[in-house]
């Protein structure tokens, strides 16, 4: 019997000394965290799906919040702890001396990158000179404006020489193919 | 994505239009980070693991986009995804940049830095 014990007092320190995370969900503090459901927040899928967050001693829930000021408000009133916003954001958080951190950045952009302008495949336009007088579909998101704003200004014009159409759902990109075929728009900020 | 199915030409992109481009941000609220920093910087660690992880082993990491997003696979494995920085930080001057043309156009009533709001001592160093 004696021998028993002492085989499982091995057995025990064997067992806690392989530095194992906790292995029941339920022992784990659970951190809420806004998310949009883009490719972009990959690196929060590769977490969940690799274990990374566990590993590291916190089990993380993706809560789909659309907007940023409603992000921050669930934030304010502690519904979750934190999650992805984009920067035009911070910068009203900080005018606003609204109480978050950013701790890490989400990427940025590069010279494979296809987020942008995109018109139809057929359309004989061919720089952002040929989109005065045309229609174009936006978010209406600040990121979509300035980067709009930036193209057009970069080719001597305004927002006031195109047809801006706003309202266009980022979270929707199968939707973007509809417009674009409808040929109710020129071209599309996505 | 309308690129990969035919549909759109890319006329210029948010790099070619503003090079560095910074999309987003992972914030947590002050109340948090006050009560519970460790957490705080546990899930930092495994977020920055994925930031390797999808420098490494891409195509592994595509896989998984069509369980979280709805997108199709065969866009999953080829889509542009943004470039992330492995250390989580990203130069001033990028986010600068796009503080200035927010103001230039209006979407920001006045220039404002974010040196109170940024915080990147929870990330692994």
């Amino acid at each position: 019997m004696k021998r028993f014990i002492v085989l499982l007092f091995i057995a025990l320190f064997l067992v806690a000394g392989t530095g194992l995370p906790a292995t029941a969900d339920g022992d784990l503090p659970v951190l809420r965290l806004s998310y949009f459901r883009d490719i972009d927040e990959l690196p929060f899928y590769v977490g969940l799906e690799k274990g990374f967050f566990e590993q590291e001693g916190v089990k993380v829930e993706l809560v789909r919040i659309g907007g940023s000021t409603n992000i921050m408000a669930a934030a304010m009133r502690g519904e979750i702890q934190g999650g992805n916003i984009p920067l035009p954001a911070l910068f009203h958080a900080s005018l606003r001396k609204i109480p978050l951190k950013v701790v890490s950045w989400l990427g940025t952009s590069h010279p494979g990158t296809k987020c942008g302008i995109h018109v139809s495949k057929d359309s004989d336009i061919r720089t952002a000179k040929d989109l005065k007088g045309k229609r174009i579909a936006l978010s209406g998101s600040i990121v979509s404006k300035t980067v709009l704003s930036e193209a057009l200004d970069l080719a001597g014009l305004t927002m006031k020489d195109v047809k801006p159409m706003l309202g266009i759902d980022m979270q929707e990109p199968m939707k973007h193919e509809a417009v674009l075929n409808s040929s109710q728009v020129h071209a599309i900020i996505t | 994505m309308l690129e990969v199915h035919g549909v759109s030409r890319l006329l210029s992109s948010f790099h070619d239009i503003i090079p560095d481009f910074v999309f987003s941000g992972v914030f947590f609220s002050d109340t948090f980070l006050n009560s519970h920093p460790e957490q705080a910087k546990a899930f930092l660690r495994g977020l920055v693991k994925s930031f390797v992880f999808i420098r490494e082993h891409g195509a592994e990491a595509r896989g998984f986009i069509p369980k979280y997003t709805g997108v199709q696979r065969d866009v999953a494995m080829v889509c542009a995804i943004r470039n992330f920085s492995v250390t989580g930080r990203e130069p001033n001057g990028f986010i600068d940049h796009q503080r200035d043309l927010m103001v230039k156009f209006g979407s920001l009533s006045k220039s404002v830095t974010l040196d109170s709001v940024i915080d990147y001592s929870y990330l692994p160093q």
